[in-house]
């Protein structure tokens, strides 16, 4: 069992800290939370030594992330001798802190892909979201300087109650930096992992605004094929990987926490292992040792709505902070996915909509 | 004739992989997957080379015959000019 894991895809937390106090941060810890939980960050030289373990074992990519990573006084030192082993560098920033200094060393190492987050077309949205107004002009600033390294650049969004309204603008903002520049957005805003303080429930869509703003679009284009030709559709539940978590998570890919700590994805807080006493390449092996069986939920076995549903381990210990919890915000957008698209063909008068 | 030194070799199992690094990124355009023959010539050529040079790396190395060990040699020379990953003297 388990004879093909390998630790290709890797992430490093390299701080929970974050310059921007965004209210749907999955991450985020301030230091007073940090210290008065008795933990710390790993040093510079406990992340240099983890990456190069990491790169031994046979890690290929790997993403740096926070918080924000920028954020931390070494992060040039760090990131530039992790650049030099030959990983493919994806680097995650709020491009709110790109001073000289740190354009010089991503001049020299540029990353192979740099993910933007942007969250407001304007000052007024960075304000409400982000908790700073004057961030819309650093994060401006610093995706100028970006967009002129040979990197790819993904510039990520997230839609909450103080966003929504301005999506459109983002994206066209988005496009606006470049012609190769692309653009993604969260499909859903969970809950606060491990330590995190974000309020999330008080910021995110209900189910029902994050459906009908997920695929809203999509469904208008579904609703004029259904006119023009009826189609048939088509259900088939793929099975899942009875492997951990049923995902690459702890096959193929890990996080290393901003304390230190391997986990099977960022959204996890249970189930680890410790690379720093015990060695990447022990804490890799040994991570699936800690990871119980993941039977089927009772409540779920023959939910009529799990074919719309998402959740995943993962997800349910970001719900619930239990990987066998009830999940109630997906079962809410699983029911109400499965209510319009009732809705949507029998509108139409099709006879096509079986087996759900 | 040596390779660039924004490519990185890395063998991860039994996989060869060269990673571009710096200014190499945009060209690159992605990693390249390589055999284990494409590998060692990889390394060989960290160290300037002529053709006839490598050629007989190769012949000593895998005891092919001069014209197998040729073609095989200016085929993959030619895919890793195509990716900026070899520097030729001007």
């Amino acid at each position: 069992m388990h004879e093909e894991r390998i630790p290709l895809n890797g992430t490093f937390e390299l701080t929970a800290r974050c310059n921007l106090k965004c209210k749907m941060c999955l991450v985020r810890v301030d230091e007073d939370t940090i210290s008065s939980l008795g933990l710390r960050e790993l040093t510079t030289k406990e992340w240099i030594d983890l990456a190069k373990q990491a790169r031994d074992c046979g890690t290929l990519q790997l993403l740096l992330t926070g918080g924000e990573p920028m954020l931390r006084k070494d992060f040039c030192e760090i990131y530039t001798e992790i650049y030099k082993m030959g990983f493919v560098i994806v680097l995650y920033t709020n491009a709110t802190l790109v001073s000289d200094k740190v354009m010089d060393a991503l001049e020299k190492c540029p990353p192979h892909q740099i993910g933007i987050s942007v969250y407001g077309s304007n000052p007024s949205i960075y304000d409400k979201v982000c908790g700073s107004g004057n961030a819309f002009y650093r994060m401006l600033d610093g995706v100028k300087k970006l967009t002129t390294l040979p990197s790819s650049i993904n510039i990520r969004t997230t839609i909450i109650k103080d966003n929504i309204e301005d999506y459109k603008n983002i994206y066209m903002l988005a496009k606006s930096f470049g012609e190769d520049i692309t653009f993604s957005r969260s499909r859903i805003v969970c809950r606060t992992t491990r330590h995190g303080i974000a309020e999330v429930d008080a910021c995110r869509l209900s189910p029902e605004e994050n459906i009908d703003f997920i695929y809203g679009a999509y469904l208008e284009r579904l609703s004029k094929d259904l006119i023009d030709k009826p189609i048939e559709i088509e259900y088939t539940v793929e099975e899942k990987k009875s492997e951990l978590f049923g995902c690459d998570a702890g096959i193929q890919s890990y996080t290393i926490t901003w304390d230190g700590k391997l986990i099977g994805c960022q959204l996890l807080g249970e189930f680890m292992t410790d690379p720093l006493t015990e060695g990447f390449e022990k804490a890799w092996e040994t991570f699936v040792e800690t990871v119980p069986e993941l039977k089927q939920i009772d409540a779920c076995r023959d939910c009529k709505y799990k074919l719309f549903c998402m959740a995943c381990p993962a997800l349910r210990y970001c719900e619930t902070k239990s990987l066998f919890g009830n999940p109630k915000y997906l079962c809410r957008e699983a029911e109400y996915s499965h209510k319009i698209l009732e809705k949507l063909i029998s509108t139409k008068g099709s006879e096509i909509y079986e087996n759900v | 004739m040596r390779v660039n030194q924004n490519f990185v070799l890395r063998k991860i199992r039994d996989a060869y992989i060269i990673v571009p690094l710096g200014e190499a990124i945009k060209k690159a355009n992605g990693i390249m997957v390589l055999n284990e023959t494409g590998a060692y010539i990889f390394e060989v050529l960290q160290e300037e080379k002529g053709f006839e040079e490598l050629v007989s790396c190769i012949m000593r190395e895998y005891e092919v015959p001069l014209e197998i060990a040729k073609s095989d040699a200016s085929d993959f020379l030619e895919e890793l000019k195509t990716f900026g990953i070899l520097m030729e003297e001007e």
